[in-house]
């Protein structure tokens, strides 16, 4: 029973640490990229983990696992946050399909305003 | 704040830090000439990173956070995969401007780490008190989410209630 778990809890950790990668590739832009990066990444990764730490089901292995996943979670979304503000402060340019919001507008008229928009 | 607090605050992070230091090399007892100096430099940095802060939190808001983010995140993976593998590659992102309530520097990092793992949000940069967040798909109502997560985070933190700033169930375009 523990192997079956292991093994499809490992199957989808791959699947999505497979997703990050191809959303590297397939994705339009830096900050798109991110987001696969991140959020694929850092469950693909738990669930190996989570799945490590049925297979051995032992006390010290799964506090292990936990605690690397909790500097999964404390270190991906910082590392995606400093990549993107390179990004955005270096004007790395964005998709040509990205909404630039204009902060007042959005939020009393609940409206767009970019010119450029395609 | 005064000196029962810090006491409070120092003992904590002995105990976290040197908890994390022995669960990570098995208890092994010779890892303590190179743990204690870790477990300091730790302390050192969390107390330069984060002045410690009178924040209470509460047990109830956390587990209730803890479960909504386990939650979102699954959800928030599966999403990524939906959009990656559609060969329309269905995305419609914006930049989005959003003004923090939340004041307390604890509670702000968390919230700002929780968004950028949550479905279709990433946080950006920040700017002053507006965080800009990249969104992947603005037919999502993206601000309404962002309130939500902000609601739970406050909860955990003790804020009190957090009025809303801004329309909710936004329209789109």
């Amino acid at each position: 029973m523990n192997e079956i778990i292991t093994a499809v809890l490992l199957v989808l950790g791959s699947l999505f640490s497979f997703v990050a990668a191809l959303g590297m590739l397939r994705l339009p832009d830096t900050v798109i990229r991110m987001h696969a990066a991140t959020k694929a990444g850092t469950l693909g990764a738990g669930l190996i983990l989570i799945g490590e730490a049925f297979f051995y089901a032992e006390l010290g292995i799964a506090l292990r696992a936990l605690a690397a996943i909790a500097f999964l979670l404390l270190t991906a979304p910082v590392a995606a946050h400093l990549i993107g503000r390179a990004a955005y402060y270096s004007g790395v340019k964005l998709w040509q399909k990205t909404w630039i919001d204009q902060l007042a507008e959005r939020y009393i008229s609940g409206g767009y305003s970019d010119p450029d928009h395609k | 704040m005064d000196r029962s607090m810090s006491l409070t605050w120092l003992i904590s992070r002995i105990i976290v830090y040197t908890v994390t230091w022995w669960v990570l090399t098995k208890g092994a007892g010779d890892s303590w000439p190179v743990g204690i100096p870790a477990v300091l430099a730790a302390i050192y940095i969390d107390f330069n990173l984060f002045r410690p802060e009178n924040t209470g939190w509460s047990l109830g808001g956390l587990i209730a956070f803890v479960l909504f983010f386990l939650k979102s995140s699954v959800y928030s993976g599966i999403d990524v995969v939906r959009r990656v593998y559609d060969p329309r590659l269905p995305l419609d992102p914006a930049m989005v401007e959003y003004p923090l309530r939340l004041t307390s520097s604890a509670a702000r990092n968390l919230f700002i780490c929780t968004v950028s793992l949550l479905p279709g949000t990433l946080s950006t940069a920040i700017e002053g008190h507006k965080l800009v967040i990249h969104a992947l798909d603005v037919g999502r109502p993206v601000v309404h989410e962002l309130n939500i997560i902000e609601n739970r985070v406050a909860a955990v933190f003790k804020h009190p209630v957090l009025i809303n700033n801004f329309k909710t169930g936004e329209s789109k375009k």
